[in-house]
C-alpha cells in the first residue's frame, strides 16, 4: 500500500432518465412511467449521499494480498503498474425508501432499485474519470474497473477489500457474512493504472 | 475526585490520536492496533503517558476495535487486561498534577445492524457487553463509546454500559458534513437517545476538523443538558506526495478548541492526526476560560433514527395503528399482513403526523411478539418518533428495548400497580412516558381530581429520576354524550395542569364526540379549544380534514408557523388530498379495459379501481368481481408483460390497482359476512444471509391478487423458520428466493430441511441468481424466471391439487 486510505464526496450527478427506467426492465419511457419516475424523483429529494473511499497500491502489493489465481485480474491488470481500490456508497436511505415501498407499492419500489442502481453507477463514473484525469496528468493511462465476482476474480476478494479500505468507519458500507453489501446500493472495484 | 463530579465543575480534557502515533511508532498499516497493547506495551504505555503530561485527565484506552468479532475470548481478554494495565501504568508515571482518569474506548463493530444488515440488535448488545465487562473487571474509570455512524448501534452499546456497570459513560458519534450520521440521525436526536439513556456526555469526533464540525457543535450545546464533547480531527487529509498530512496545525486548531470551550463543551479532545501538540496547545489556550455551567433545557422531546420531534407547539400523534373497533386491521393483524399495516403508518405521515402511536391490542394477538414485531417493522421504513401503546409490561419492554430512539410511551396511571410496572421501564431505556389522570378509584369528575392523580404521578416518576420534562399527562378526553360537562372538565385540567404543574398534555381528542352524529365537527371544535387551552399533543386521525383544519389554522394564529409556510403547504398539498384523493391523470399507452373496472386496474389507477369496484359491489357479488373483472383485467396486463408490450413497473401499477379493489372488496365482505374465496396459501421467503427482498415482494402482490393468501416471512430467514412456517399454516406452496451465488448453499439447506419434514410441500424458487438448470439440481418443483412465472407455476400446483 502507497498511502492509507481517503474519503471523497460527490455533489449529484444529472439523473440519466433512460438508465433509470433501463435498470428497472423498461425499454421506453412512457407517460405512466414518466410520472411513476418523477413521484419517485421526489422521493428521493435528499435521499443521497455519494461517498468514495480508495486506496492506491503498486501492483505487486496487489497481488502478495490478492494473489494469482484470478486469470481476469492478471488479464486486467497485465502491464499495470499501479491499482486504485475504491468502494462508494450512494448511502442507505434508498434501501429504507425501497424497503418501505415494497410492499405497499412494489411498482415504486422497482423504479427506486433502479434509480439507485443508476445512481451508484454514476458515481462510479465519476470517481473513475477523475482516477484518470490524474493518471493522465503523470503520463498513465487507466484501465476500466472491474469488481469481486466479476469473471473468475472470486466475491469473496470482497473481504480483503473491505478489510484494506476500512468502509464502514470512512463512507458507511458494510459486509455481511454472506458477503453482500449493506447499504445495498454501493461497489466496490479495482482500476489498473499503467504506462499504456 | 470522582469523575462525574469533576466533569460538574470543569472542563475535562480528553486525549489525542492513538493511531496516529502508532503508526509513527511503526504500526504497520493492516495490523490491529489493539494487538500493541501486548505486543509494544512499552510504546503503548508512553503515549498514555505523554497525553497525561500534556494536560488530559482522561486517556482512552488502546481497545477501539477490541471486541468478539475481532478477537476470541482468550485475546480479547489479554488485549483489555494489558491496555487497561498500560494507561494504568501511565498514570503512574505522569508527572502531571491534575486529576486522571482512564476510559475505557469503545468503537463501532464495523457492521450494520437488522434489517439493512445481518448483525441482531441483542448480538450487538452481547458484543459490547463482553468488552464492557472485561473493561470493569479490570478498572477502568468511564466509558467512551465514540465514532459511531449509526443511532440503533449506538443505544446497542449504551445499553451494553447501563446493564453491566454503573460507570459513567460519554458517546461521541462521526458526524458528515451534512451534519448527520451516516445513517441519518441529526445530533438533536443522538442527544435525545443519549440523555434518555442516561449517558454523562454526548459528542461529536472524527471525520471532520475543528471548523468543519461548527454547526453540529452548536447544536448540540443547544440541545443538550448533559455535558458536550468535542475531539475533532486534526482538519481534513490531503494528500501530500506520496503520503497523507492534516491540515489544520497545533495553534489553529487549539484556537478552536478554545472557541468551543467558550460556547460551552465540556469535554475537550483531538481524534485522527491529532498528536500531543494539538492537547498540550489546547489546554494552555483554554485554561483560564471558566467553564460556562451546564445548563437543564428542560425541552421534552421524542426521537427516531433520524430527527427529535420537540414538544414546543403542539404535536399530532397518527392514533390509525391500533385495532380498537376497525375489522379490517383485526383482519390484517391476524394475518401478518405487515402491508396494511404500514401502509396506515405511510399515510398518516404523508398527511402531516408527527408521532405514531402502535398499538396492537386484540383478542387473539399477542401482544408480546407483535407490538416488537410491528415496532422493528415500522422503524424500519418510517422516521417519525414511534409511540409504544399497550398496557402490557412485557409487550412494552421487549418494543422499547429495540426501538432506535427515544420513544413516546403510552401509558402509565396513577395506579400504584401501573406507576412501578412502567417507571423502571421509562428510566432504564429513556422516553417520555403518557400518565393518564385515573387511578385506584377511576377517573375523578373533577378537574381538581385529575390534576391531583396528575401530581401523584409526577412525584412518583420522580423517585425514579425521570424528571418533568419527560412526562405528558393525559387528563382523558371523555364523551360528552354521556356527560354534559365532560368537555368542560378536560379543558380546566389541561390549563390547571400546564400551568400548576408545568408539564405537557395530550389528550385522544375524539372520544369527546362518542354517540353523536358528525363526530369530526364536534372534535375538530374541542380539539380548537383544547389547544387554547393548552394542549401539546392531540392523539387523532390524521385523515380528518377537519382536524387538520384546526390544527393548521391553530398554528398559524398562535405565531407558531413562521412565513405561514406549513399552513400554504397544508392547504395545496395535504387539503387536496383529504378532501378529494389525487389520481395521476395519465393517458394510457398500455391498452383500455372493457369496463370502468377493468380499465382502472389495467392503466393501473389505485383510486379509480376502488372507487369502480365499490360502485359494482352494490349490484354484483364480490365472486363475480373477481371473476369477472379483475382477474381478466390482470390476465390482460401479465399477457401484454409477458408478450413484452409492457414493462415490470406497469405490471406493478397494475396489481396495486387491484389490490386497492380487492381492499374494497375485504372491506364489503367483513361488513355483510361472508368469505371471499381464496385458493391456498403459499410461504414466501428470502433465504437466511440474503438481504434482497425485492423481487419476492413482487411474487407475494402478484400471488395475492390471484387469490392465493401470502404467508410472507421476509427476508434472511432460517431454514427452520420455513419449515415451522409451512407446517403452522398447512401451506402446500412454498416460494424461496436468492440473489447472490453466496446464498445458494442457505436456498439448498431451505430445501433439504423440507423435503425431510414436509415431503408434500410443492417448492418454488427464483431470484437473480437461479436458473432452470440449478432449480433441477435443487430437484424443486418449479422455477419462475419472474413473479408471472411464479403465479402461473402456483395456479399450475394448485389445479393439480384440485
Amino acid at each position: 500500500m502507497l498511502d492509507g486510505v481517503r474519503v471523497k464526496t460527490y455533489p449529484a450527478q444529472a439523473v440519466d432518465r433512460r438508465e433509470v427506467l433501463r435498470y428497472a426492465g423498461c425499454q421506453t419511457e412512457t407517460a405512466e412511467l414518466g410520472v411513476a419516475l418523477d413521484e419517485c424523483l421526489r422521493l428521493c429529494d435528499n435521499a443521497f449521499s455519494y461517498r468514495v473511499c480508495y486506496s492506491v497500491w503498486t501492483v505487486e502489493h496487489f497481488f502478495e494480498v490478492f494473489g494469482k489465481a484470478s486469470q481476469t485480474a492478471n488479464t486486467r491488470l497485465a502491464a499495470c503498474e499501479y491499482v486504485v481500490l475504491f468502494a462508494g456508497t450512494v448511502g442507505l436511505e434508498i434501501d429504507r425508501l425501497i424497503a418501505k415501498y415494497a410492499s405497499v407499492a412494489p411498482s415504486k419500489a422497482v423504479l427506486l432499485q433502479g434509480l439507485g442502481a443508476e445512481r451508484i453507477e454514476s458515481l462510479c463514473d465519476a470517481f473513475c474519470q477523475d482516477v484518470a484525469a490524474q493518471a493522465a496528468e503523470k503520463g498513465y493511462r487507466a484501465k476500466t474497473r472491474f469488481s469481486a465476482g466479476y469473471g473468475d476474480f472470486s466475491l469473496t476478494a470482497q473481504k480483503e477489500i473491505f478489510l484494506a479500505l476500512d468502509c464502514a468507519r470512512k463512507i458507511g458500507l458494510t459486509l455481511t457474512d454472506s458477503l453482500l453489501m449493506s447499504p445495498t446500493k454501493s461497489v466496490t472495484a479495482i482500476v489498473g493504472i499503467g504506462k499504456q | 475526585m470522582d469523575f462525574k463530579q469533576y466533569l460538574q465543575q470543569n472542563t475535562v480534557y480528553l486525549d489525542g490520536g492513538m493511531g496516529t502515533l502508532l503508526q509513527k511508532a511503526g504500526l504497520p498499516l493492516g495490523e490491529l492496533p489493539e494487538r500493541w497493547n501486548l505486543t509494544h506495551a512499552d510504546v503503548v504505555t508512553e503515549i498514555h503517558t505523554a497525553y497525561f503530561d500534556a494536560g488530559s485527565h482522561v486517556v482512552a484506552t488502546n481497545t477501539f476495535g477490541a471486541n468478539c468479532l475481532k478477537f476470541d475470548d482468550v485475546d480479547l481478554e489479554n488485549i483489555i487486561r494489558a491496555a487497561v494495565d498500560n494507561a494504568r501504568a501511565a498514570k503512574a508515571a505522569s508527572k502531571g498534577g491534575q486529576e486522571k482518569y482512564i476510559a475505557l474506548d469503545i468503537g463501532p463493530t464495523g457492521k450494520l445492524l437488522k434489517p439493512y444488515g445481518d448483525f441482531d440488535f441483542e448480538e450487538v448488545v452481547e458484543t459490547f457487553a463482553k468488552t464492557v465487562r472485561l473493561g470493569v473487571k479490570y478498572g477502568v474509570d468511564l466509558v467512551l463509546i465514540e465514532t459511531m455512524g449509526d443511532s440503533y448501534e449506538t443505544k446497542a452499546a449504551l445499553l451494553a454500559v447501563k446493564e453491566n456497570c454503573d460507570l459513567p459513560v460519554l458517546v461521541s458519534c462521526a458526524y458528515g458534513e451534512d451534519g448527520k450520521l451516516m445513517t441519518g440521525a441529526s445530533p438533536e436526536a443522538m442527544v435525545a437517545l443519549a440523555e434518555g439513556m442516561g449517558a454523562d456526555g454526548v459528542g461529536i469526533n472524527c471525520s471532520l476538523g475543528p471548523k468543519q464540525m461548527r454547526t453540529v457543535v452548536e447544536r448540540l450545546l443547544k440541545a443538550a443538558s448533559i455535558p458536550v464533547l468535542v475531539k475533532p480531527n486534526a482538519g481534513l487529509p490531503v494528500a501530500d506526495g506520496e503520503s497523507t498530512r492534516y491540515n489544520v496545525d497545533e495553534d489553529a486548531f487549539a484556537d478552536d478548541m478554545a472557541d468551543f470551550v467558550k460556547m460551552g463543551a465540556r469535554l475537550v479532545g483531538g481524534c485522527c492526526g491529532t498528536t500531543l501538540d494539538y492537547i498540550a496547545k489546547t489546554v494552555a489556550k483554554t485554561k483560564g476560560i471558566q467553564s460556562l455551567p451546564l445548563t437543564e433545557k428542560g425541552f421534552t422531546c421524542v426521537s427516531s433514527y433520524t430527527h427529535a420531534v420537540y414538544f414546543d407547539k403542539p404535536i399530532l400523534i397518527g392514533e390509525r395503528i391500533n385495532p380498537t373497533g376497525k375489522k379490517r386491521f383485526r383482519q390484517a393483524l391476524a394475518e401478518k399482513d405487515v402491508g396494511y399495516i404500514l401502509n396506515e403508518g405511510i399515510t398518516q405521515q404523508e398527511k402531516g403526523a408527527h408521532v405514531l402511536d402502535v398499538n396492537v391490542g386484540a383478542p387473539d394477538i399477542n401482544e408480546k411478539t407483535e407490538l416488537p414485531r410491528y415496532v422493528k417493522e415500522l422503524q424500519a421504513v418510517i422516521d417519525l418518533p414511534l409511540q409504544i401503546d399497550t398496557s402490557d409490561p412485557i409487550a412494552m419492554e421487549r418494543a422499547m428495548r429495540l426501538y432506535n430512539g427515544k420513544p413516546l410511551v403510552n401509558s402509565v396511571n396513577g395506579k400504584k400497580e401501573s406507576m412501578d410496572a412502567v417507571f423502571p421501564l421509562v428510566q432504564k431505556y429513556g422516553g417520555v412516558v403518557v400518565g393518564l389522570t385515573l387511578d385506584e378509584s377511576g377517573i375523578p369528575t373533577t378537574a381538581a381530581g385529575r390534576v391531583a392523580i396528575a401530581e401523584k404521578i409526577i412525584a412518583e416518576a420522580a423517585k425514579y429520576g425521570i424528571a418533568k420534562k419527560n412526562i405528558v399527562i393525559d387528563p382523558l378526553a371523555m364523551a360528552i354524550s354521556a356527560d354534559a360537562d365532560a368537555a368542560e372538565v378536560t379543558l380546566t385540567a389541561v390549563r390547571q395542569i400546564r400551568e400548576q404543574l408545568g408539564v405537557h398534555t395530550s389528550l385522544g381528542v375524539s372520544n369527546v364526540s362518542f354517540g353523536l352524529p358528525a363526530r369530526d365537527t364536534v372534535n375538530a371544535a374541542f380539539f380548537a379549544l383544547a389547544l387554547e387551552n393548552g394542549l401539546s399533543a392531540a392523539i387523532m386521525n390524521p385523515n380528518s380534514a377537519e382536524m387538520q383544519k384546526t390544527y393548521r389554522a391553530f398554528c398559524a394564529l398562535k405565531g407558531m408557523d413562521g412565513n405561514f409556510a406549513e399552513y400554504i403547504r397544508f392547504t395545496t398539498e395535504t387539503l387536496p388530498n383529504l378532501t378529494q384523493p389525487a389520481q395521476a391523470a395519465v393517458k394510457g399507452e398500455v391498452e383500455t379495459g372493457a369496463t370502468p373496472l377493468q380499465n382502472a386496474i389495467v392503466r393501473g389507477l389505485k383510486t379509480e379501481a376502488g372507487t369502480e369496484c365499490a360502485a359494482l359491489l352494490s349490484q354484483y357479488t364480490a365472486q363475480e368481481i373477481v371473476e369477472k373483472e379483475i382477474v381478466p383485467a390482470l390476465d390482460t396486463v401479465g399477457k401484454a408483460y409477458e408478450e413484452k408490450r409492457a414493462y415490470l413497473p406497469q405490471l406493478l401499477m397494475s396489481a396495486e390497482a387491484a389490490k386497492a379493489a380487492f381492499e374494497k372488496i375485504k372491506l364489503h365482505v367483513l361488513k355483510t359476512g361472508g368469505a371471499t374465496a381464496k385458493k391456498c396459501k403459499v410461504v414466501l421467503a428470502t433465504v437466511k444471509g440474503d438481504i434482497h427482498d425485492i423481487g419476492k415482494n413482487i411474487v407475494g402482490t402478484l400471488l395475492e391478487n390471484y387469490g392465493f393468501t401470502v404467508v410472507d416471512l421476509g427476508r434472511d430467514v432460517k431454514p427452520e423458520a420455513v419449515v415451522d412456517a409451512v407446517l403452522a399454516e398447512s401451506a402446500p406452496i412454498v416460494g424461496l428466493s436468492a440473489l447472490m451465488t453466496t446464498t445458494l448453499p442457505s436456498m439448498a439447506e431451505t430445501v433439504t430441511l423440507l423435503r425431510e419434514k414436509v415431503p408434500a410441500v410443492k417448492i418454488m424458487v427464483g431470484g437473480a441468481v437461479l436458473t432452470q438448470e440449478y432449480a433441477d439440481k435443487l430437484g424443486v418443483d418449479g422455477y419462475a424466471k419472474d413473479g408471472m412465472g411464479a403465479v402461473r407455476i402456483a395456479e399450475a400446483f394448485y389445479t393439480k391439487m384440485k
